[in-house]
């Protein structure tokens, strides 16, 4: 083989290994689903409360018998004058899965191994891993839990569009809005959850909940629309210890006159509470 | 005039729907929404904090006596929305506040509106 014949050799093979390295890379990349972009910030459309947008889909919450008299009861110490059955109004955070009625915005950071829900309402945080693990053999209750989630890319595009989230070890007291409605006393709440962007506006959470307060699984759907990023989006603190003025007392509620150092009563015929020193 | 007032009406029912929403990420049950009150008075204190904001509102009762009002307005964030800021009320401005009061009689209220001596809307923005 002459020089030439063998430059010209060298330069085919050459050029067919390049070739096909590029063909590798490309097959990879073509391969490889890429996650959706979700940035910029997303605000509840409709009421704070599940009804009546959310329970288009299963109706109101199937409370059993036990826990529709408890609903009734509250609402009745509440034509008194009480915050009964509504923990956040005292400062607890509101959990899963209320805190997805996410009375203020919120923002969606994705990442391959977790995403995050950073919501503004008690700046509250959900890490959602999606890196293929099993459940933890241990999980301390938390009020937003643990929670898993999978990636699925459901119209074979190459992006993911739809994450399934599953909801473990969720730490009570918690309501499931401000309608007195409240999860069951052992807190083994079960929440999945399924997000779509529906369309470029739009972003759906398909929540249902599995808690022994129901009578079977309930569904509903919280849609959210979005503001694309910008430097002009808003994004306030929020702190509720800072300026709260709701105490509960055993089974009394009141509110805290911080001016005069009392407490006033919520409902007729409660007795004003004055400090007395010796 | 009906056509006005038609549009009072509707802009009314907008405004109540409105005010409703901004106060209802927790039960709003120990204020009495079906018996509002309206008082006019001197501001005490304005605080921007969460969960919620308040006006600290001095008003003269029947004996002629001053009575500091505890009134619970809505979020910061929605507030800031609106155009409020931690300094757009100050001690002493005068106005004039519509609010559902504790069931119990207490000095304290849950304030929907905001209006100035004259009876006009407050506009957070003017005092910028």
């Amino acid at each position: 083989m002459n020089i030439f014949n063998r430059t010209f050799f060298f330069s085919v093979l050459v050029f067919l290994q390049t070739a096909c390295t590029q063909s590798n890379e490309i097959t990879g990349q073509e391969t490889a689903i890429q996650y959706p972009d979700w940035s910029g910030q997303w605000s509840r459309i409709g009421s704070l409360n599940w009804e009546p947008e959310g329970y288009a889909v299963a109706g109101p919450p199937p409370l059993t018998p036990e826990y529709q008299a408890r609903r009734e009861e509250f609402q009745s110490q509440r034509d008194q004058g009480m915050l009964v059955g509504d923990p956040p109004a005292n400062c607890l955070p509101p959990g899963m899965p209320r805190v997805m009625t996410m009375s203020f915005p919120f923002e969606l950071v994705i990442t391959p191994n977790t995403t995050y829900i950073l919501a503004d309402w008690e700046s509250a945080v959900r890490r959602i891993f999606t890196d293929g693990r099993d459940w933890p053999d241990y999980m301390l209750p938390e009020f937003n839990g643990y929670s898993i989630g999978q990636w699925h890319d459901e119209n074979d595009d190459g992006v993911y569009d739809m994450l399934s989230v599953e909801t473990r070890a969720i730490k009570g007291p918690r309501s499931f809005d401000s309608t007195a409605v409240v999860a069951h006393d052992n807190n083994q709440t079960v929440v999945l959850e399924e997000f779509r962007r529906i369309d470029e506006e739009t972003l759906e959470d398909k929540i249902t909940t599995i808690d022994d307060a129901l009578t079977g699984p309930w569904t509903v759907q919280r849609r959210y629309s979005h503001t694309p990023f910008s430097q002009d989006i808003l994004w306030v603190e929020y702190v509720c210890a800072e300026g709260n003025r709701h105490l509960n007392l055993g089974e009394e509620w009141y509110f805290i006159n911080k001016e005069e150092g009392t407490l006033e009563p919520t409902r007729d015929g409660q007795p004003r509470m004055v400090p007395v020193y010796d | 005039m009906a056509k006005k007032l038609l549009g009072t009406v509707f802009l009314s029912t907008l405004l109540y729907l409105f005010s409703l929403e901004i106060f209802a990420h927790h039960s709003v049950a120990i204020y009495d929404a079906e018996n509002p009150l309206q008082l006019t008075g001197k501001v005490v204190e304005w605080q921007f904090t969460n969960p919620h904001v308040f006006i600290l509102l001095s008003v003269e009762d029947d004996q002629g006596k001053e009575v500091t009002w505890n009134l619970e307005g809505s979020n910061t964030s929605l507030m800031l929305r609106r155009g409020w800021r931690p300094d757009t009320l100050v001690p002493g401005d005068e106005i004039i506040v519509r609010f559902n009061p504790l069931h119990s009689g207490a000095p304290g209220g849950n304030f929907r509106e905001v209006f100035n001596p004259d009876g006009t809307a407050f506009d957070p923005s003017s005092k910028r």
